[in-house]
């Protein structure tokens, strides 16, 4: 059994953007990626894509796949049907194919400060934390950086100052971990004008979140935060807390 | 060389094949944009109050007719969701009926779309519909004289 | 000024149009008005425009309409094309449009009021 394929390309030297189809042979428990490699061996040797672990951890090879933003090597066949349409992802420029640039995403994520942010850092020994305030913030804390989220976001295709869903949802993380201290720095920076209040809870970013990270939900809370529950953050306690109280000490 | 490749206002009407709350983002989103602009010119229509008796009468006549009618079922089916999905928003938005955080496992699901929110958005649709019925009785029924 | 303050003016009049919209509509009832055709009679108008409270509905509705659809506009708007003069003349036009439609909102209220 043939699959049929159809990439959009683009070809950044004519500058011209194209369908190509190709027929590439079915073999069970394939992966799209699977497909994409064996028409890079076997059909075009031209084909650009960009992927590296083929285990859903790198985030690498996020591509819209049949409409719908997903992971390349975690999207099976058999779930997406023998017609396979796939297309670069959105909002974010070109360079070649399937293979985009992620530039823009990653400045406005050092833009959040991605970092553990205390006036007076220690050096000498490490920041303590519980397993339990571990469990605040973990689940956006395995964000891949893949970029599907920022592909899906109908505010980041026309807002391109829009921080976008993946930097909003790491400064829940850092607002959250209690190693962090200047919780009301990192509000000021995400409650202005291309901030937070772009988000209007349309819930693609979560809905194509490979990880579950839900930057949706991250970004409700920030919301909170900043508007009516300021002074929450306050009982995000500061590590190091009163020994005493430490389980693991 | 790299190619632009943003959605642009294109992709804020794709709701084929998305989630739920997409359909809600645009629908909130539209219907505020429509009846905004019915507001703005409600408040010139009303000011024909003070042109007195005559022109107001003529006005209202000019107005009742199945055209004008169907414009007003339209803005109140919206303001109505409008209002109604503007709750749910000022709760969810909030980090209220969204659920809590916890870590993930798989099967991964994102839990602020599964959460009392979702349902929620149903009940402002079904809810949206039953006040619109309530409109057309007023409007068609009522004041055009339709019978079935 | 912070971006929360417009979503908070946005929170706000949102529910102040939901509660005096629905005195807006209440209001047929307590004038003993039986449907839409009576209510838009030019003398059952005119009688709500005459007492206070009814006028003070219709005034506060009025800015809190006003406030919410323009600070909506904006949002749409600043979301549509970024950059700093059109943030700005965004701000200025939702100001002003806004501050023309109360006006002219208010001219009907008061002067319908003294008629």
């Amino acid at each position: 059994m043939n699959l049929k394929f159809r990439i959009l390309r683009y070809d950044p030297e004519e500058k011209r953007r194209y369908n190509q189809e190709y027929a590439v042979p079915f073999r069970k428990n394939m992966t799209i990626l699977d497909a994409l490699l064996y028409i890079k061996e076997n059909l075009d040797h031209s084909l650009s894509f960009r992927y590296a672990c083929q285990a859903g951890l790198c985030g690498s090879c996020g591509m819209i796949i049949n409409g719908k933003e997903n992971l390349a090597c975690q999207t099976k066949i058999e779930e997406v049907g023998k017609i396979i349409e796939l297309k670069p992802l959105h909002n974010f420029p070109v360079i070649k194919d399937l293979v985009v640039d992620f530039e823009a995403m990653f400045a406005k994520h050092s833009s959040i400060r991605p970092y553990i942010w205390r006036e007076q850092e220690k050096f000498d020994s490490e920041y303590l934390q519980t397993p339990e305030e571990l469990e605040r913030f973990i689940m956006v804390a395995s964000c891949i950086n893949c970029g599907l989220c920022y592909s899906s976001c109908p505010v980041t295709g026309t807002d391109k100052l829009y921080l976008g869903p993946h930097a909003l949802a790491q400064c829940y993380r850092y607002i959250m971990d209690t190693r962090d201290k200047d919780k009301k720095k990192r509000l000021d920076i995400i409650d202005s004008p291309h901030g937070i209040w772009r988000c209007h809870f349309a819930g693609e970013c979560s809905e194509v979140c490979p990880k579950g990270v839900d930057p949706a939900y991250s970004i409700q809370q920030l919301k909170g935060f900043a508007l009516l529950r300021r002074n929450e953050l306050k009982r995000i306690s500061v590590a190091p807390l009163k020994k005493e109280k430490r389980k693991f000490e | 060389m790299v190619y632009e490749n943003s959605r642009g206002i294109r992709g804020w009407w794709e709701i084929k094949g998305k989630n739920f709350e997409k359909l809600l983002f645009i629908l909130h989103r539209l219907s505020g944009v429509v009846v905004g602009l019915y507001f703005i010119l409600h408040i010139f229509e009303t000011s024909t109050i003070l042109n007195g008796e005559e022109d107001w009468k003529s006005l209202m006549e000019f107005l009742k007719n199945p055209f004008a009618h169907t414009g007003l079922l339209i803005v109140a089916f919206l303001s109505v969701f409008h209002a109604l999905n503007g709750i749910r928003l000022i709760f969810a938005e909030q980090g209220l009926l969204i659920g809590k955080m916890r870590r993930q496992g798989y099967p991964i699901v994102s839990f602020s779309l599964t959460g009392i929110q979702r349902k929620m958005g149903w009940f402002v649709i079904l809810l949206t519909f039953i006040l619109a019925l309530y409109a057309f009785y007023h409007l068609f029924i009522v004041s055009l004289g339709v019978r079935f | 000024m912070r971006e929360s303050t417009f979503v908070l003016i946005q929170y706000l009049s949102g529910l102040f149009v939901l509660v005096f919209g629905a005195l807006h509509f209440a209001s047929l009832t307590f004038l003993g008005v039986k449907n839409l055709n009576e209510a838009l009679e030019y003398q059952n108008v005119l009688t709500r425009y005459k007492q206070i409270f009814w006028l003070s509905i219709l005034g506060i509705l009025m800015i809190a309409v006003t406030s919410h659809t323009f600070v909506g506009f904006r949002s749409i708007l600043i979301e549509i094309k970024q950059g700093k003069k059109w943030e700005l003349f965004v701000t200025l036009f939702a100001i002003i449009a806004g501050g023309i439609i109360i006006l002219s909102g208010f001219r009907t209220i008061l002067l319908a009021f003294l008629r």
